[in-house]
């Protein structure tokens, strides 16, 4: 089964190709990033013109990529829910074209749940539900319990901004370059982790939200005061503390639940360090993390025609009447959407 | 000849079916394209009974307009197009404003409204016939002020033509105001016939005409 999936929940467009559910045969993504960098943070409305821009281009990027032809096509998914509506609006009217176009099934997901999925397409057979899921990414940073196809609870969620718009804003000030993420993890690898004692907000805490704004504070306190200061070791300390914070309440997370199996996704999940200490640490406690293929960590379209797959068979095709919706619920809960603010200035 | 029509420019999302440019079917429906225009689609071709795969091409009207309604028609026409293999005929909704139609003044102005008290306007003459001519490229974003100038300047030979309710009631030196809710079938196949038709390939990078930056855009320029 071959499905189309499209992605254009914020500002990248994207569309990939995925037979039988974790057979990723394309995945295209194009960024808008120089389209919104003068104006210091995502304009919405140059973002769905972007998107109304690439979405062709895209689609028949990936289909090229995939060699396969819309009449090879058993379904289309895309992420309907969660993000910005003007630029949902786009991918959807889209993917409601190729399904009337081609008479074809739709299936509407909601954008987080592209993110789990990324985890189950790489370990259909071994991730069994129920499982706890990470997601950290530039736009949300919450815990979930993945209890079976499309049932889902919220365990925590930050409070403020997500790990990755931390991640891009003490990028930015350090003056590293775009993607954020990956600069601090490269420029962390010449540098003390321990040289600076950051915060780690909310770590004592028993509950199971994050807070990232206090430490993201913290560090552009240091630098704007520290007469000298590396920063190579502002960036690895920076890195330790928001691993630190995200692997404690992920396994405390795991304990109260009692739950052995973990899925790490989002943009932040290509992280090496949140990675492996991850990994090590549950491996402690006799739990098993589960990490997606790092091509299908950041914003994609392959991950929901993975989500389309399953979804497809557990939930059933969707209406062509389907809407959009910028805050829309996942299982029983209700997920604030922010904007990212990783082109904004901190 | 087979064609589908597809507005979502204004507050009504207007869709139609025609063949050799007379309309066999047309559904318009108030609000919410993202939800909607889709299955107006299905049921327009539907109800005339003709199919998908015989359309020979999609006429859409690229604004300006709705940002959000645009974004999703001009992407639906071009998508339809890009999978049917078939034209994209993109067509001005000013023009669809002025033609299909005769009139008894030797002016027209079309307008419609481009939010914060300006508009979007651009002139036509019309033919001893009465029908506008078209190749007007004038259309641009004014404000109320200079648009009374302009229809004071035209001192009674001009027709305002608003698309929706903009700022004709407001105007002092305004002879006829004519108002339109939605552009009709007829309109957008009388302004097809003067569109550059857009192969499959080429429409891939079709955009909304908006003819107006982003306040972020405005903005950054100061
Ligand atoms: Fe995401």
């Amino acid at each position: 089964m071959v499905i189309l999936g499209i992605d254009t929940t914020c500002d990248d467009t994207s569309a990939g190709i995925v037979a039988n559910g974790s057979q990723v045969l394309a995945n295209v993504i194009s960024s808008q990033y120089a389209a919104h960098e003068a104006f210091g943070g995502i304009v919405p409305m140059i973002a769905a013109r972007e998107h109304t821009r690439q979405i062709g281009h895209i689609i028949r990027a990936a289909m090229q990529e995939a060699q396969v032809t819309f009449s090879d096509l058993d379904a289309v998914a895309v992420s309907n829910n969660q993000g910005l509506l003007l630029s949902l609006v786009v991918g959807v009217s889209a993917a409601k074209s190729i399904a009337l176009a081609c008479g074809i099934p739709l299936v509407g997901i909601h954008h987080l749940e592209g993110h789990i999925y990324s985890v189950l397409m790489a370990h259909e057979e071994v991730l069994r539900f129920p499982f706890l899921c990470l997601t950290v990414a530039g736009g949300h940073t919450l815990l979930l319990r993945v209890e079976d196809h499309g049932v889902y609870s919220l365990l925590g969620h930050t409070r403020d901004d997500a790990a990755g718009e931390a991640f891009d804003k003490v990028a930015r000030r350090l003056g590293l370059g775009y993607p954020g993420g990956a600069a601090i993890e490269k420029l962390a690898k010449q540098g003390n982790a321990a040289a600076y004692a950051f915060p780690r907000p909310m770590i004592t805490r028993s509950n199971l939200d994050f807070s990232f704004s206090g430490l993201k504070t913290a560090v552009m306190n240091l630098l704007d005061s520290a007469e000298t200061f590396r920063k190579e070791d502002v960036a690895a300390s920076f890195q330790q503390a928001v691993a630190d914070v995200l692997v404690t309440k992920t396994l405390r997370a795991a304990k109260s639940e009692g739950l052995a199996r973990i899925a790490l996704a989002g943009g932040v999940a290509v992280n090496g360090l949140l990675r492996s200490q991850l990994t090590t640490e549950a491996a402690k406690r006799g739990c098993q993390v589960y990490l997606p293929a790092p091509s299908l960590c950041m914003d994609n379209g392959a991950m929901v025609a993975g989500a389309g797959y399953y979804l497809l068979r557990h939930r059933g095709a969707d209406p062509l009447t389907i809407g959009v919706r910028a805050n829309a619920p996942l299982g029983r809960l209700q997920v604030k959407y922010r904007h990212p603010a990783k082109y904004r200035s901190a | 000849m087979f064609s589908l029509l597809i507005d979502t420019s204004g507050p009504y999302s207007t869709v139609a079916v025609a063949q050799d440019a007379v309309v066999s079917g047309m559904s318009a429906i108030l609000g919410r394209p993202a939800e909607k225009v889709h299955s107006q689609i299905k049921a327009t071709l539907r109800a005339t009974g003709i199919a998908l795969s015989s359309l020979d091409s999609v006429t859409i009207v690229t604004g300006p307009g709705s940002w959000t309604g645009l974004n999703i028609g001009v992407t639906a026409a071009k998508t339809l197009a890009q999978v049917l293999r078939v034209d994209v005929l993109p067509i001005s909704s000013l023009d669809a404003l002025v033609a299909g139609r005769t009139w008894r003044y030797s002016r027209l102005c079309a307008v419609l409204s481009a939010g914060r008290g300006r508009v979007y306007r651009a002139w036509y003459d019309t033919d001893r016939g009465g029908t506008a001519q078209s190749g007007h490229h004038d259309a641009e974003v004014l404000t109320a002020e200079a648009l009374e100038a302009e229809l004071a300047q035209a001192d009674g030979s001009a027709l305002l033509i608003e698309y929706g309710k903009t700022v004709g009631s407001t105007l002092k030196y305004c002879s006829g105001i004519v108002q339109v809710l939605r552009l009709s079938p007829e309109a957008m196949i009388a302004a097809a016939a003067h569109a550059l038709p857009l192969g499959p390939e080429e429409a891939i990078t079709l955009t909304p005409a908006y003819m107006q930056a982003s306040l972020a855009e405005r903005d950054a320029k100061r």
